[in-house]
């Protein structure tokens, strides 16, 4: 026969619908969460796979300062045993001073291919195609008409270009940057119209088949340095060399993708367990209002199995209920909405949605076992207690068991409260642990806002010049006031660092008054310092970024200088440590240098520094309002269920003390009011407990997944903000928990826990 | 505990409340009135008819029983009386107020100043010790008794630290006992008080409330279905089937120390 007790549960999930509808909804949002990033991020992951055969990816470029003949190129293929295939492009600037890197489109016909999102690939010289994420970002749909220096072009098609499925301008930016920096393709005549003062001799290479990651490593570390001593020997600069596993253009999206889908994880775990928990707590909860009736069925021969069974069954179907609709809502709303998150960042190819039996699995087993084990290994404990004491309403096992003495100077209601937070101790750790997740990712959605305009406000004001330009060969400048800086790159722990060698510096310098310099001591910049943890004194060792040479410097001091990392020594010191011919010069100056473009090989300006800000605002914009929505939700959720339990724990208590004659209000101060306190306390830890998680979180994932440096920051009016927060949410609570207990009837003392 | 446990009672109560007032009015007016009371549960065939126009009233002082046989509706009249519950019909009026009448928050006024209740199965909020569950009562009003002196004449201080969970049923109902009168209310409404208790401790718990009544004038409503327990009353109303059927001055009051239990 079936267990009768099951006839119950309609009536128990009628009566406490609110609490099995908040518990549904509390699990299916993550479930859908983390089905929907499963499902999206194994489409995005296999798509990007695949389309690495299918846009036949470069294993890597270089770059020389001057063009190779094609009988080097030849050369190098043999030597190297590669392919090597003409990527140059121009980059230009719009009206808008947006940089616009064009290629010939005939180049990309056998490697690192365009996809087409919309429109035709440019057929007359007077068209253009270009970065689909960028075109959404400037609003410029096809047809339009768009202007590159003079030229005006028509657009005909939206792209994206698998090695810049992140718009990294850059390898050594911070961040990428699709607002204003985009790809552009355009015919042969088209491209040769354009002036070769700003062309970049670009090499793309493949292998003639696809290495493991270690090969790859090897073989690149050895090309790297052969194709730089080839160029040296040709009377040519080698100027860049990336590996397609270090080319952030190419890595950045997918290693972003497949970190999220981790992080999703491990925040759906974290979820799905507190819930079951909060499940928990609230059946031991419902077990010791039901004493009697339980005392009376152990005594009847119920065995503890047969009661346990009974009680998880809702709490089961709940969460089974929740896998499913997650599921259903993670392939129908949820995959494109996240999905489009990453378009939203990304220059992806077209991806196809796969159906993902593991997502299934994950999203469904997982949360039911972690509900069974959770709550089996709590109730267990409350349901192995002898029928006697259940029909003696007596769920203590140690009758010995020390009260603790409070003071009775000690006001009888603030007794009364401790005894309530006592009695709770279960469900407010509970909380405890609830506003943490809480705190940390309101904290971060809030957060990222305020630091991404301080850390612009601050590399703003740690630009050196207004100007700064790296020249292509050491020609005379005569312009006033211009700063000459020596220039090379060197790499520290795969991060890429600026050194500079400075004339003049301190008093003597317009720029750099702040720098204090002298033969034989180095300075290194803020951003430097933060990054890796540097203190005067210590040695750090650079490498040649083409070459095995390594170079030590001992740290003699900082300078409060955010954005690039950087490395200051005296122009004598610079160059007696490097060799003639293996860095460019630099200068600073006020107004725009009067070299002819042909010598400049870059500008550093402003939006150069502050694009990753921009960019991060505007691609995760969106992200953080999601975040500061679900923690604020979460937040309140949480404090709504576990004040349900407490109130519900108490329920036969409040009508006993209503038929004393205790007013609402004072009830709320005894019962109420203690969630509220360990509500603020735990709030208040939890603020401060979360900044320093996310400060070393932060540092650790800015370490790992960006070059440069961003620093962690909060902005001071974060706290009281999340304190508001945190006490609106408490008081919404607080009203409708107040409304219950005005409810609970004065006939509730009079029964005996019963089914 | 008898006798000098009572004296110890006696002589505290003075001290809390000072002598006798020979202008006390209690005992001499009619204080409750009911007139009419009817109570109907569940609806259509399956209605029940818990009171069918009840009416007495009531001298201040005085401690009546309400005596019947399981589902005689004694419950529901003192429920009723308490407001707990509220009547379909009729009226409940005590010292001139219309309970009937009342909000409910009125009502929760009502109850904090003029009733204590105890009832079968104690109600004591567990997780308070045995002084705190008796200063719940004490926080409700402005002359309450002095919980200290009234925990040591109830015979727990040795347990006034400990929780309900760790009493026996006596202590526990002495506890609640200790809870309805330290705030010196004008009618004590006790529900089956000892119908969870052995005989022993019954009749300690029964010569607690006689010793509250004698000594305050505190009037008693008491439910049980025991006849013996009816023996200490001043008057025993005796119900069945949610109807009056006797209404009697009892004349053979006895001690509660002296009912065979």
């Amino acid at each position: 026969m079936r267990n009768p007790l099951y006839k119950r549960l309609k009536r128990e999930f009628v009566h406490d619908l609110a609490k099995y509808i908040v518990i549904f909804l509390f699990l299916a949002l993550p479930i859908a969460l983390c089905a929907g990033y499963m499902i999206g991020n194994d489409s995005m992951i296999r798509t990007y796979d695949e389309a690495i055969g299918k846009y036949n990816l470069e294993d890597g470029h270089f770059q020389t300062m001057f063009a190779l003949a094609e009988n080097q190129i030849a050369d190098i293929e043999t030597a190297e045993n590669i392919d090597v295939s003409y990527l140059y492009y121009k980059e230009e600037k719009t009206p808008e001073d947006h940089a616009v890197r064009i290629y010939k489109s005939s180049d990309r016909m056998e490697i690192d291919k365009w996809c087409v999102h919309d429109g035709k690939m440019p057929e007359a010289n007077n068209e253009v195609a270009i970065d689909r994420l960028y075109a959404e970002n400037n609003k410029i749909s096809l047809d339009d008409e768009y202007k590159i220096n003079d030229k005006t072009y028509k657009v005909t098609a939206v792209i994206s270009l698998f090695d810049y499925s992140c718009l990294f301008k850059s390898n050594t930016d911070t961040m990428f940057n699709a607002q204003t920096f985009t790809v552009a393709l355009v015919t042969d005549e088209a491209f040769n119209a354009i002036s070769d003062d700003n062309i970049v001799y670009n090499y793309a290479y493949r292998y003639p088949e696809r290495l493991g990651e270690k090969a790859a490593h090897t073989k690149n570390n050895d090309m790297r340095k052969n194709l730089n001593a080839y160029a040296h020997e040709n009377g040519n600069m080698l100027t860049d060399y990336l590996a397609k596993e270090d080319n952030q253009a190419i890595k950045f999206s997918i290693n972003d993708i497949e970190g999220d889908l981790t992080m999703m994880l491990i925040f759906g775990i974290l979820i799905v367990g507190g819930l079951a928990f909060v499940f928990a707590l609230s059946i031991k909860s419902q077990i010791e209002s039901e004493t009697g009736s339980i005392g009376t069925l152990k005594a009847m021969g119920y065995k503890n199995g047969e009661l346990l069974a009974h009680y998880l069954l809702l709490p089961m179907l709940v969460t089974l209920l929740a896998g499913i609709v997650g599921n259903i809502l993670a392939y129908t709303a949820l995959k494109d909405y996240l999905v489009g998150l990453y378009y939203h960042s990304y220059s992806l190819p077209v991806y196809t949605t796969y159906f993902n039996a593991k997502a299934l699995v994950f999203t469904t087993i997982i949360p039911l076992a972690l509900v069974l084990l959770i709550n089996v290994f709590i109730l267990i404990r409350s349901l192995n207690i002898p029928a006697l004491n259940f029909l003696r309403g007596n769920l203590r096992m140690r009758k010995d068991k020390k009260v603790t003495k409070l003071n009775e100077k000690i006001p009888f209601m603030t007794r009364f409260r401790l005894r309530v937070i006592s009695q709770n101790k279960g469900t407010y750790i509970a909380l405890f642990f609830g506003t943490f997740f809480a705190c940390v990712i309101l904290l971060f959605g809030l957060m990222m806002s305020p630091l991404l305009s301080h850390y612009k406000k601050s590399v703003i004001a740690s630009q050196l010049a207004p100007y700064q330009t790296v020249l292509k060969a050491d020609v005379p400048v005569t312009d006033e006031g211009a700063e000459k800086l020596y220039y090379t790159q060197l790499s520290y722990e795969k991060d890429d660092v600026i050194i500079y060698g400075v004339e003049k510096s301190g008093k003597e310098s317009n720029y750099l008054k702040k720098l204090s310099l002298e033969n034989g001591k180095v300075v290194v910049n803020n951003s430097l310092r933060e990054k890796f943890k540097l203190k005067q004194g210590n040695k750090i060792v650079l490498s040649e970024k083409f070459d095995d040479k390594n170079y030590e410097i001992k740290i003699g001091g900082f300078l409060d200088n955010d954005g690039s990392l950087i490395v200051f020594m005296s122009a004598e010191d610079f160059k007696k440590t490097f060799a003639e011919g293996s860095y460019l010069v630099s200068y600073l100056s006020s107004e725009k240098l009067s070299v002819p473009e042909a010598f400049v090989y870059k500008t550093i300006t402003i939006d150069d520094l502050t694009s990753a800000s921009d960019q991060l605002t505007d691609s995760m914009g969106d992200v953080f309002l999601l975040f500061t929505i679900f923690s604020v939700i979460l937040f309140v959720l949480l404090i709504y269920l576990l004040a349900k339990i407490v109130i519900d724990k108490n329920a036969k208590q409040i009508s006993m003390m209503k038929i004393l004659g205790y007013k609402t209000r004072e009830i709320n101060r005894a019962y109420n009011v203690p969630t509220g306190i360990m509500v603020m306390v735990s709030l208040v830890i939890n603020t401060l407990l979360s900044q320093f998680l996310i400060k070393a979180l932060w540092d650790i994932i800015v370490s790992m997944r960006m070059r440069g440096w961003l620093s962690c920051y909060f902005a001071p009016w974060l706290f009281p903000l999340i304190m508001a927060i945190g006490f609106v949410g408490y008081l919404v609570v607080y009203f409708i928990e107040s409304r219950r207990i005005s409810k609970i009837s004065l006939s509730q003392t009079l029964k005996e826990g019963s089914f | 505990m008898t006798t000098e446990k009572y004296g110890e009672c006696y002589i505290f109560f003075e001290r809390q409340l000072g002598k006798p007032n020979k202008n006390d009015n209690r005992g001499k007016d009619m204080f409750i009135e009911i007139k009419d009371i009817k109570k109907d549960f569940g609806t259509g065939d399956n209605i029940t008819h818990a009171l069918k126009n009840v009416s007495f009233s009531m001298d201040k002082g005085e401690m009546v029983v309400l005596l019947g046989p399981s589902g005689s509706g004694k419950s529901t009249l003192l429920n009723i009386i308490g407001g707990i519950e509220s009547s379909d019909s009729g009226k409940v009026e005590i010292n001139g107020e219309a309970v009937h009448g009342m909000s409910e928050k009125e009502r929760i006024i009502y109850r904090r100043n003029h009733l204590g209740y105890v009832f079968q199965s104690y109600n004591l909020i567990p997780n308070l010790t045995v002084r705190e569950n008796i200063e719940v009562g004490a926080y409700l009003s402005k002359n309450a008794l002095n919980v200290g002196e009234l925990i040591e004449v109830l015979g727990l201080k040795q347990h006034k630290d400990k929780i309900p969970s760790q009493l026996s049923g006596g202590q526990q109902q002495r506890t609640s006992i200790g809870r309805a009168i330290v705030k010196n209310p004008d009618l004590l409404l006790c529900d089956e008080p000892t119908g969870a208790l052995d005989s022993d401790t019954s009749k300690q718990i029964l010569e607690l409330i006689e010793k509250v009544k004698e000594r305050y004038g505190t009037s008693i409503i008491m439910v049980t279905h025991n006849e013996n327990i009816a023996g200490m009353a001043d008057r025993i109303i005796r119900l069945k089937d949610g109807k009056i059927v006797s209404d009697e001055r009892n004349e053979n009051r006895i001690k509660a120390g002296e009912l065979e239990l």
